[in-house]
């Protein structure tokens, strides 16, 4: 055998065929909620498969039918860094960019962008033809601006989509969280938009933009910040946020939680709701619900056995989506403190020595290694704790 | 069963079928924690397309099938977060059954960073070939194109394999180890 595939031979034998039971029940139980979701509505879905189909080829071959004749210079975005000047085609797949501050950008198949400009100071997409989400982290100074013929969308924490034709020379800007400013040209403040509110500049056409998924558009606007030209207020009739989340939809039933109320879900769910609402969180990478809910649940519930590792989950949003190793290390004592033999606390101990070894507490963490040998000498993580010890 | 809507039947299949899933996504992807959100949509997309299926003799198969193409949706979407946000692995996963050895974690780490870099089908090749054995014709079906062509991807991704493996020092002196093993 080259050593190569020696090499190939030996990951794979150490990565093991599958993860452990802990993990395994828990897909087990995701994927057992999302049958009896999809059980529960089944007529209605199955009825749903052709008309959803057929509108997804429509509007796919609508958007190819847009895209222009002649030469674009597109880069295919496999490799390499990506700069300012850099094309975006999404073609018969989304297109997806990932931004280190978290930041995304999601194009809609038969689409075409082109970042126009990339620095600390400013993002700036120009649309050329085509749909596409932008969910903006919060909290920083960059600016983005989306461009799409003469319009432009400015933006500072927010998640829209901005659908722009330009044949038709029309662009639709539909906001789910946080707030827009459109503008036409440069002329004046432009239109603030707010969560909920849909906006179509350009044509007075009454062709409505239709997302390819359960929600729907009705007219009309309700609110004092509805821009007062060619705009519609959109009122997403969707499903609720627990079969969203059976589903495997995080995101979206996160979003839907938002709608309902997350404050008050927080203080009236169950605690196995409470358990859906903050892995759901969890998984769309929204701390702030994660911790709510948890806290609700380790709050309300104390009793339940499912508030019994919130602790460990806890340290997890603060590690993971926080970026907070300290806090995380002081919720995986809590957990520790409150669960010193439960079935995370083997993790939870070998979290607590990487975090201290991270952060450069070498006695810390040494103490840590120490106390993992103790409680867990054939442990998965014994031989990191050995030579922690040994290099102290 | 579930054509029929008994609602044991998503747990029924789930069971039956989870290990190949699991291996498949693990081994092609990586022990990372995010799989098992990608899992679920692995069985979510097979409860979608249950009613589609023609022989259900070879229901293995065909969730193999979608299998692929999960992944393929994931080392695309991956290929672009590449780009920008690479985040390191912090633990090997602790929920394994298995305990590898730090250096045998560290090659394992090294070497999918190293897939990682290889463009989304040739990894997918390479890595149907390699880790689950795949014959050119499956390999050429997970990836949507011809036998010719992932053969001609297959020798592509293992040259440029060979030559991103020589540019890491870990794997690169591991490699000369046991080649100096193997020739004695």
């Amino acid at each position: 055998m080259e050593p190569i595939d020696q090499l190939m031979q030996e990951v794979v034998d150490t990565i093991g065929d599958e993860p452990g039971p802990v993990r395994i029940a828990r897909q087990r139980r995701a994927v057992d909620r999302m049958f009896q979701a999809r059980l529960s509505g089944h007529g209605r879905l199955w009825l749903m498969v052709p008309a959803v189909t057929a509108a997804v080829a429509l509007l796919v071959m609508w958007l190819g039918r847009e895209a222009p004749r002649e030469a674009t210079p597109v880069a295919t975005l496999e490799r390499g860094p990506f700069a300012a000047g850099a094309w975006l085609r999404a073609e018969h797949e989304p297109l997806a960019l990932d931004f280190p501050d978290r930041s995304r950008v999601e194009l809609a198949p038969g689409s075409l962008a082109q970042l126009t400009r990339a620095d600390l100071a400013r993002m700036q997409l120009h649309l050329e033809h085509g749909r596409l989400e932008l969910r903006v982290t919060p909290g920083t100074a960059r600016i983005w601006l989306v461009v799409a013929g003469p319009y432009t969308v400015e933006v500072t924490g927010t998640r829209f989509t901005v659908d722009w034709r330009p044949q038709a020379r029309v662009m639709t800007v539909e906001v789910s969280e946080g707030s827009v400013r459109v503008r036409d040209g440069g002329s004046g403040d432009g239109s603030l938009l707010t969560a909920g509110q849909q906006l179509r500049l350009g044509a007075s056409t009454s062709t409505s933009t239709q997302p390819p998924s359960t929600t729907a558009l009705s007219d009309g606007c309700g609110t004092p910040d509805c821009p007062s030209h060619e705009t519609a207020s959109s009122h997403r009739v969707t499903s609720g946020w627990r079969e969203l989340a059976a589903q495997g939809a995080h995101a979206r039933a996160l979003m839907a939680a938002e709608r309902e109320g997350l404050a008050s879900l927080i203080n009236r769910l169950s605690a196995d709701d409470l358990d859906q609402l903050a892995h759901s969180a969890r998984l769309a990478r929204a701390a702030r619900p994660a911790r709510e809910a948890l806290q609700s649940l380790r709050r309300r519930f104390p009793a339940v056995a499912r508030a019994k590792g919130t602790a460990f989950l806890l340290g997890r949003v603060a590690l993971e989506l926080d970026e907070d190793p300290s806090v995380a290390a002081s919720w995986f004592e809590t957990y520790l403190r409150e669960q010193p033999h439960g079935e995370l606390a083997e993790e939870a101990r070998a979290r607590l020595m990487t975090i201290r070894r991270d952060l450069g507490d070498r006695t810390g963490a040494e103490a840590a290694a120490r106390d993992y040998l103790q409680h867990h000498p054939e442990g998965r993580s014994a031989a990191i704790a050995r030579r922690l010890i040994e290099t102290h | 069963m579930a054509r029929e809507g008994d609602p044991r039947a998503g747990r029924l299949i789930f069971d039956r079928y989870q290990a190949i899933v699991n291996r498949r996504v693990r081994r092609l992807l990586g022990p990372d924690t995010d799989l098992d959100d990608l899992v679920q949509n692995v069985f979510l997309a097979v409860f979608k397309g249950l009613e589609s299926v023609k022989d259900s003799n070879n229901l293995a198969g065909w969730i193999l099938g979608v299998t692929n193409h999960t992944i393929r949706r994931e080392l695309r979407y991956r290929s672009i977060r590449w780009l920008w946000w690479r985040r390191e692995p912090e633990l090997p996963d602790l929920e394994d059954g298995t305990t590898p050895s730090p250096e045998a974690h560290e090659r394992a780490r090294r070497l999918y960073a190293v897939l990682d870099q290889l463009p989304q089908l040739e990894r997918l090749a390479l890595t149907l070939k390699k880790f689950e054995g795949c014959t050119t014709r499956e390999i050429a079906d997970a990836c949507g194109y011809s036998e010719s062509k992932a053969k001609r991807d297959l020798k592509t991704a293992e040259e440029r394999l060979a030559r991103l493996v020589s540019r890491d020092p870990v794997l690169a002196e591991y490699l000369r180890s046991l080649e100096e093993r193997r020739t004695g």
